[in-house]
């Protein structure tokens, strides 16, 4: 994504993931989703699981989520499996937010966040033994 | 970001996504309507290609476009049926959201977007 580009969905992601937006859109987020990580997407709660089918993690994987948002779904995902978890954004606003709700979980000692292009991700090669994402590859 | 994904996973790692993609082989006008739809699509090679020749093995693809589609109206029905407690707070996000879902649910409905979920393993 162009730079341009990518500094408007910037922009965008960080007015959408304000807090009390996504406290007043939390009831349809659940409606249409069945999460309540403040996400804003299109990934359900069933496909979430699917996700933590496929990727077979166990306590000492380490995963990375990109383009986390809010946390969805690499939080839920560790929370599930007891791995840790590194979310990923482009926005501040959102992974303040999954750091709230990581912390809210009692996760916040096995979960980083990180604020960084998917494009340009400053991790060191072989760090992670599962990578998600979910509508990032656009 | 495919090849970069393959660069940080240590061999044999996993990697499962979704993601949202124009449908492939409309007319010129018809992708170029799918195209500019939010939300913001992905166009280019195959990605079950790319996936390949990013040194990933054990390639799955599922087209998953009926549950984009559920999903999609889910959203845009929740937010019209509960926009008094949504809007006030910020009423150019509300508007932008029912704008993206007005659009997006009836290029979903004609096959112009589509969404597929990927599952892969790096190399050993």
């Amino acid at each position: 994504m162009p730079i341009r580009e990518e500094a408007a969905m910037t922009e965008i992601y960080n007015s959408r993931f304000r807090p009390e937006i996504q406290d007043a859109q939390r009831a349809a987020e659940y409606e249409a989703t069945g999460s309540d990580y403040g996400a804003n997407g299109y990934l359900t709660m069933r496909q979430a699981d699917e996700l933590l089918a496929h990727l077979q993690l166990q306590p000492d994987d380490v995963l990375l989520d990109i383009g986390s948002g809010t946390g969805w779904p690499g939080l839920y995902l560790a929370n599930r499996s007891g791995c840790r978890v590194v979310v990923s954004d482009l926005t501040v606003a959102g992974m303040v937010q999954a750091r709230r709700r990581a912390t809210d979980d009692g996760m916040h000692a096995r979960t980083s966040s990180v604020v960084a292009s998917g494009r340009h991700l400053p991790f060191r090669p072989d760090s992670f033994d599962a990578i998600v994402h979910a509508d990032v590859l656009c | 970001m495919l090849r970069a994904c393959a660069r940080l996973l240590r061999p044999g790692g996993r990697i499962a996504f979704f993601t949202i993609e124009v449908a492939p082989d409309l007319s010129p006008d018809d992708h170029r309507i799918a195209a500019a739809a939010g939300p913001p699509v992905a166009e280019g090679p195959d990605i079950s290609e790319q996936l390949r020749r990013a040194h990933f093995v054990d390639v799955i693809s599922e087209d998953r476009s009926s549950e984009y589609l559920e999903t999609a109206r889910r959203w845009l029905d929740a937010r019209l049926r509960q926009r008094d407690k949504i809007r006030p707070v910020d009423p150019a996000v509300y508007d932008d959201r029912i704008r993206d879902g007005q659009t997006a649910v009836p290029l979903i409905e004609q096959g112009l977007l589509r969404r597929n979920l990927y599952v892969a393993r790096k190399l050993r």
